[in-house]
């Protein structure tokens, strides 16, 4: 069929979502070819991101592979989600990662430090505050750091940091709903 | 994320927290407790997972190592495909740009069934999708009915484009696409269906695109796909 040559010629973006979204409903009604496809698509960028969080890419390994068929068995409640298709994506690899980090209290977060990307609406907005929190934020997100993680990292007592956060947090939102 | 202007309520940061991972143990499993039955927190972390995820762009992204997706392949499906090669893929995501499409159609069946489950589970007979172009205003609601062997579309956004007619098309599988006809500039159409194609309709994906007057030349796809989309029983 000439017109896949034609439309389909470059590869598609993960941050397109249009066509992961429309993968993910074809991957609902368990269509292998469509979960190929997903996967081409978004492998790297959770299989990074498991890497960061996990921090041992036999973990990470076990992560993706868990992932994947949470993927090809929840499928069908992504449109119910109200997510974007990458953040749906995200998440579900985010909150796998956590709880079996957690479970298996693995290997002990690196001290890290993140930049923020080049640009979006929620690296504008954190640009603008407080550096510590910023990177407390970023520990969480990226890299999987708890309240307890941070805080024996940075030798900031729990209470202190949990007000920092909660504070910033709340800033935070307000920015972002304005 | 909810609008609201006040300070952030304990909700928003309790989902913060989570969405975050900070909280560990009993809190974080506190939290998935409460989710369930609290749509002010369900709509909270869905806000910060949609802020947040944008941040998942400053980790570098990393190809795994094949075995990982053929011990996936192994466990889901007891091995790999055949293999499709690059065009077999290249069909699959041909399919599968619509995207818009999916959650208009999940608001289309939210909006039909309301919020009660049906007390009897019956076959679908009805089925609802979207077919919204993504570089212009141009959106149609389809209604497949296969006992009616018949499609029904109505424009709910944009007009057709002048000078250039929008042929329908339902592919199959790997099949070539069959026209379903040119779409006139009218808001609403009714397209008859052949049984056998009405039958199998609700599994294939419906595709427009831009043809010239008249419709497509070559009997298959010749101009621009616009949209394409897959359709839901509702």
């Amino acid at each position: 069929m000439a017109y896949v040559c034609r439309n389909y010629a470059g590869l598609p973006n993960l941050m397109n979502h249009v066509e992961t979204e429309a993968l993910i409903m074809r991957v609902a009604k368990h269509d292998r070819a469509a979960f190929d496809a997903l996967y081409d698509l978004a492998a790297p960028r959770l299989y990074g991101l498991l890497l960061k969080l996990l921090g041992e890419q036999q973990q990470a390994d076990a992560a993706l592979a868990e992932v994947f068929a949470k993927i090809w068995y929840n499928a069908g409640r992504y449109p119910a989600s109200g997510y974007t298709p990458v953040a749906w994506l995200v998440s579900l690899a985010r909150n796998h990662a956590i709880d079996r980090r957690r479970a298996s209290r693995g290997a002990e977060a690196a001290e890290q430090v993140f930049t923020l990307p080049p640009k979006g609406k929620i690296a504008e907005a954190l640009a603008n505050h407080d550096p510590a929190f910023r990177q407390a934020l970023l520990c969480a997100y990226l890299a999987g750091m708890s309240y307890s993680d941070i805080a024996a990292q940075t030798g900031t007592p729990r209470e202190a940091l949990t007000n920092m956060m909660r504070s910033g947090l709340a800033a935070l939102r307000e920015e972002l709903t304005t | 994320m909810s609008s609201g202007s006040e300070l952030a309520g304990d909700a928003a940061l309790d989902a913060a927290e989570y969405a975050l991972g900070l909280t560990d143990g009993p809190a974080r499993r506190a939290f998935e407790q409460r989710l369930p039955g609290d749509v002010i927190l369900q709509a909270e972390l869905a806000g910060w997972d949609e802020d947040l995820a944008p941040l998942a762009a400053a980790i570098t992204e990393v190809v795994p190592p094949q075995r990982v997706e053929k011990e996936i392949q192994l466990k889901l499906f007891g091995g790999p495909q055949p293999d499709q090669g690059f065009w077999g893929r290249a069909v699959a995501w041909q399919w599968l740009s619509a995207g818009i499409a999916v959650v208009c159609a999940a608001l289309v069946l939210a909006l039909f069934r309301g919020s009660q489950a049906p007390p009897v589970t019956l076959a679908p007979v009805k089925y609802v999708g979207v077919l919204a172009a993504d570089a212009r205003p141009l959106q149609y609601l389809i209604y497949l009915e296969p006992a009616e062997n018949q499609l029904r579309l109505q424009r709910v956004r944009g007009v057709p484009g002048s000078g250039r007619d929008l042929q329908l098309w339902l592919i199959e599988g790997s099949s070539d696409p069959i026209s379903l006809g040119l779409l006139p500039s009218t808001e609403t159409v009714t397209l008859p269906l052949p049984a056998a194609v009405a039958q199998n309709a609700a599994d294939a994906v419906f595709t427009l695109s831009e043809e010239p007057r008249g419709g497509s030349p070559t009997g298959l796809i010749s101009g621009p796909i616009v949209a394409a989309s897959g359709v839901y029983p509702f």
